[in-house]
């Protein structure tokens, strides 16, 4: 009894000097928004890892199948980490993208106007492949896929028109903290997209 | 070192082999002697109440003239033996003849080190901050592997991942401690992991921990701390020990100790075999959180003193163990059962020659051979079939020579030099085998000036084939402006050299497609690439690429140590390392399938800082309290600057990215800003009772990245403090027989999650037996 009370003593006295100091920092609000923030769960991307795009329209929030893959139906195409826009190499349609870092979602209010990157090769993509590069973080020692945090993702639909992107997760039903066990290539993200042709995205 | 030895020797008294008797003239005169009838010289004899006393002679024989007449005790006492009283009754002009038998108590023999300066000093002289953990400690606290020790050692983490058990010290990871064997380096890591549960301490004397940087005199990986295990070195004409424990989860533990001395020749041989069902926290998983294994040690070891001024040691170490577990793996759609059996071989043999001159000069010689090897394989549970193995055999080998010099009574000089001579051989390593060669001198010199005042300079160059080479200098003092307080302080570089890896891989991933290749071969790789069309853009031109260079530090650390009373002890002592050029991979170019190639730059800088406390309270003789107390920062410099630069970003509890704040940061994962340890001891030696409790306290350390920046900035990626209490008592029920008993974590504070190296609450029983 007296050792338990020792030890839950000791362990009070750390927990109190671990929780001394400690700055509140606060939120930002959330912003107003007159289009809809569409929250788009577990697309499947090259599951079978045999090279297979998943289609993706923004507009519709659907999946395109079949011959309308090779049409403007479809905004943006899925497989493991690489994500395709239509445009140059990979479709008809006058996509492409522009990767904004260091910023929030929710504040992004416009589109540019121009400076938007198409996919010109195979592995040369609007959006850049590779850790780091564009939208996620791979880390070595854990084999983790995680987006890094304040990347966001303007698109240039196959249409012309626009909308912002951001990618929540790499594994399905994203989880929090994912880890090895969690299956991997199922796209959770969210985007508002403007139908009028307009830059203003929200 | 001479004023330290003759101040080893004074306070003893001597035993002589032999004396010629001498004739006794007056009052009273005698002889004293052992059990054994060696006689004793320097004893005190003293008359109480008169103050009259004399010392023994060499030959054991005293005398005191001029006694008036009178009854009177007589004390007789020496260090080393139990004093003794007694009633002698003086009449005029009589000579009366005392024959006394002196029988041994053991004293607290002033404890001597060896790692702070590669030579013999006495702890409480060394300007080096030292730790030493005796065998007694060892016993008490019942460890039997490495790690059990060193988990209980105030301001050390044991550290356990896929790569291992390792320790962290100082916040730096397990890579950057060195571990010694009799001053020879332990050779086998695993990604910088040295897994300390392969190492058995059944036949240490001591363990001597030097925290802070000592690559001016160990060169490669000392930075963090040097942990050097002392073993045993053969005492008696015959020595026979057995010991056997018993515990949870099946783990048995026995060994056996035999030494013999004979002339100047001795010899020991120590024989372990260590097992364990491991035990599983997730029993949802096939794969056991921690694994079957069995382990054998045997260390034999001989010693011979061809003269007082020669003396030559050879010992080896020979471990063996194999691990079995089930791994599951994604191949292709579906899961798969394998049965996985590793087995690790690790041997060394050194043969050290130490000759003195002159008694002012003493050279030793050392020849040292290492050898680990590993080879894991994962096997089809149907048919036995071969899915995976891996392999690994590194040898390391070293000779070396270093001269001591006594200049003068204040002046200590020591000097030499060495070469080392590496292979490694691996799969994913390029070519068959690789192979590097270095050398190394160094040279330190202490200048005592009185005895409250010594200082300590020593220098390390090291030169290496393919990394470039590091000087480590390294300075310290000792001040003892009183006879209660001390204060050491020291400033000295460290080094940690580029792994094999780092050096020589050559690895592509097969499923996604990458490559690292090691900072040696990159140059050419990316050629043979380029050649064959699989190279897209080259980010960082290779030849504008510098030779790679040892990850190193800086490193402050300053102490006080206070000992006001005989019952309280209170040491404190500050630290701050700034290691730079730590290595990374990062890509040097892209490949036409998307992916990059990796590989090997200086990048990243770290700090680590903050402060040990400790206080150990001793009421009576047979009790004792102590607490420990350490604070921690380990932040990375580069992470810290882009938070300052409001660079890096964090989803907030709203789901918004916003800019990380500087307070947010909470530095190096798997740092604990607090923690502590508690201990209260019992030990009677006469009754031969030992009863301690342990407590390894830790408050909240970083875990996990979970909001997509990579870095320790939310409460969210902390793991849990915990606590964990350690029991053992022990009893002596025959001279030759002791029985121990013991609980470790007594609350069984587990977490599969956060501390899968923690089983919960488990028991066991010891019985050693020693003659």
């Amino acid at each position: 009894m007296i050792m338990k009370t020792f030890r839950v003593l000791a362990t009070l006295g750390f927990v109190l000097l671990a929780a001394g100091c400690k700055e509140s920092v606060t939120e930002p609000p959330p912003v107003e928004s007159t289009l809809p923030i569409h929250t788009i769960t577990n697309i499947p991307a090259d599951t079978g890892s045999v090279a297979k795009y998943t289609y993706f329209s923004l507009r519709d929030s659907s999946i395109i199948t079949g011959s309308d893959t090779a049409t403007v139906k479809w905004d943006l195409a899925f497989a493991a980490t690489t994500i395709r826009t239509n445009s140059g190499t990979s479709g008809p349609g006058q996509g492409g993208a522009i990767v904004l870092s260091g910023t929030d979602f929710d504040t992004v209010s416009q589109a540019m106007a121009s400076g938007y990157s198409i996919d010109t090769s195979a592995t040369k993509l609007a959006i850049t492949t590779g850790s780091d590069k564009g939208w996620y973080h791979y880390d070595f020692a854990t084999n983790i896929i995680t987006p890094i945090a304040g990347r966001v993702l303007i698109i240039r639909t196959a249409d012309g028109r626009y909308a912002k992107m951001q990618i929540v997760s790499y594994y399905k039903d994203a989880p929090v903290t994912p880890t090895q066990n969690d299956i991997s290539r199922f796209y959770t993200f969210r985007y508002v997209f403007q139908p009028d042709g307009s830059t203003t995205l929200r | 070192m001479t004023r330290n030895l003759i101040r080893v020797f004074s306070i003893f008294c001597v035993v002589v082999t032999l004396g010629s008797a001498q004739t006794p003239k007056a009052s009273l005169l005698g002889r004293i002697t052992t059990i054994e009838g060696k006689p004793v010289s320097l004893a005190n004899v003293l008359i109480k109440e008169i103050s009259l006393g004399d010392m023994s002679s060499d030959s054991g024989d005293f005398l005191i003239s001029n006694v008036p007449p009178g009854s009177y005790i007589v004390v007789v006492s020496c260090l080393g033996f139990a004093s003794q009283s007694h009633q002698v009754e003086i009449r005029a002009g009589e000579t009366v003849d005392l024959r006394i038998t002196l029988v041994e108590k053991p004293v607290d023999i002033p404890e001597i080190v060896v790692t702070g300066t590669r030579s013999e000093k006495l702890l409480v002289d060394v300007p080096i901050p030292t730790s030493v953990v005796s065998d007694k400690e060892i016993r008490a606290r019942a460890a039997v592997r490495l790690s059990d020790l060193l988990a209980e050692q105030e301001g050390m983490f044991i550290n356990s991942n896929q790569w291992g058990t390792g320790i962290q010290v100082e916040g730096l990871d397990p890579a950057y401690t060195l571990i010694l064997i009799d001053g020879e380096p332990v050779v086998g890591r695993t990604a910088g992991t040295l897994e300390l549960t392969r190492l058995s301490v059944g036949n240490i004397q001591r363990v001597e921990i030097v925290k802070g940087p000592s690559s001016s005199l160990y060169g490669s990986d000392a930075l963090a701390a040097v942990i050097n295990l002392i073993t045993r070195q053969p005492a008696e004409s015959l020595g026979v020990g057995f010991k056997s424990r018993y515990g949870s989860f099946n783990t048995l533990d026995l060994n056996g100790r035999v030494e013999a001395m004979r002339g100047g020749f001795g010899t020991s041989i120590f024989v372990e075999r260590n097992s364990s069902n491991g035990f599983d926290l997730t029993p949802e998983t096939k794969s056991r959180t921690t694994p079957r294994y069995v382990n054998y040690s045997l260390s034999p070891k001989l010693v011979y003193d061809f003269n007082e001024t020669t003396k030559a040691t050879l010992s080896a170490r020979y471990v063996t163990q194999k691990v079995s577990n089930i791994a599951t793996v994604l191949v292709g759609p579906s899961d798969i059962d394998f049965n996985e059996r590793s087995q690790l071989t690790d041997w060394s043999v050194a043969l050290s020659g130490v000759h003195r001159f002159s008694p002012t000069m003493k050279f030793e010689g050392k020849l040292y051979r290492a050898d680990y090897r590993t080879n894991s394989e994962l096997r089809y549970q149907t048919d036995g079939a071969l899915f995976d193995r891996s392999t690994f055999n590194q040898t390391f080998n070293k000779a070396e020579g270093q001269l001591d010099i006594i200049v003068s009574k204040t002046m200590l000089t020591a000097a030499g030099g060495g070469y080392v001579y590496e292979t490694v051989l691996a799969n994913r390593i390029s070519g068959d085998q690789r192979s590097a060669a270095s050398y190394f001198a160094f040279a330190q010199h202490e200048w005592i000036p009185d005895e409250n005042l010594d200082l300590i300079g020593s220098f390390r160059y090291d030169s290496h084939r393919d990394y470039a080479a590091r000087l480590s200098p390294k300075i310290s003092a000792r001040v003892k402006p009183l006879s209660w307080f001390t204060v050491r302080a020291s400033l000295g570089s460290g080094f940690k050299a580029p792994t094999f890896q780092q050096l020589y891989l050559d690895f592509t991933n097969p499923q996604v497609g990458y490559s690292v290749f090691g900072s040696v071969g990159v140059t050419e790789a990316l050629k043979r690439l380029q050649e064959t069309g699989q190279v897209q853009s080259v980010l960082v031109d290779p030849t504008s690429l510098q030779t790679i260079r040892p990850e190193n530090s800086l490193s402050y650390n300053a102490s006080i140590e206070v000992d006001p009373t005989d019952f309280l002890h209170v040491k404190i002592n500050g630290f701050h390392n700034d290691l730079k050029d730590l290595i990374e991979a990062a890509p040097i170019a892209t490949k036409t399938n998307g992916q990059a190639i990796y590989t090997y730059f200086n990048i990243n800088n770290v700090f680590t800082q903050g402060f040990d406390a400790e206080i150990t309270l001793k009421p009576v003789s047979e009790m004792s309290f102590s607490v420990t107390y350490q604070y921690l920062e380990a932040k990375d410099q580069n992470v810290l600057d882009e938070v300052r630069a409001g660079s890096i970003f964090k989803i907030g509890s709203t789901g918004r990215a916003r800019p990380v704040q500087e307070s947010e940061y909470g530095g190096l994962f798997n740092r604990s800003n607090h923690s502590g340890t508690i201990r209260v001891g019992y030990n009677n030696d006469e009754i031969g009772l030992t009863v301690n409790l342990r407590g390894i306290l830790r408050a909240r350390y970083g875990f996990a990245d979970n909001n997509g920046n990579n870095i320790l900035d939310d409460d969210s990626e902390y793991a849990p403090g915990y606590a964990v209490w350690n029991m053992t008592a022990s009893k002596r029920v025959f001279d030759f027989l002791t029985v121990q008993v013991g609980v470790e974590n007594m609350f069984g504070a587990t977490n599969p999650q956060y501390t899968p190296f923690l089983p919960g609450s488990i028991a066991y029983a010891t019985l050693s037996v020693e003659f």
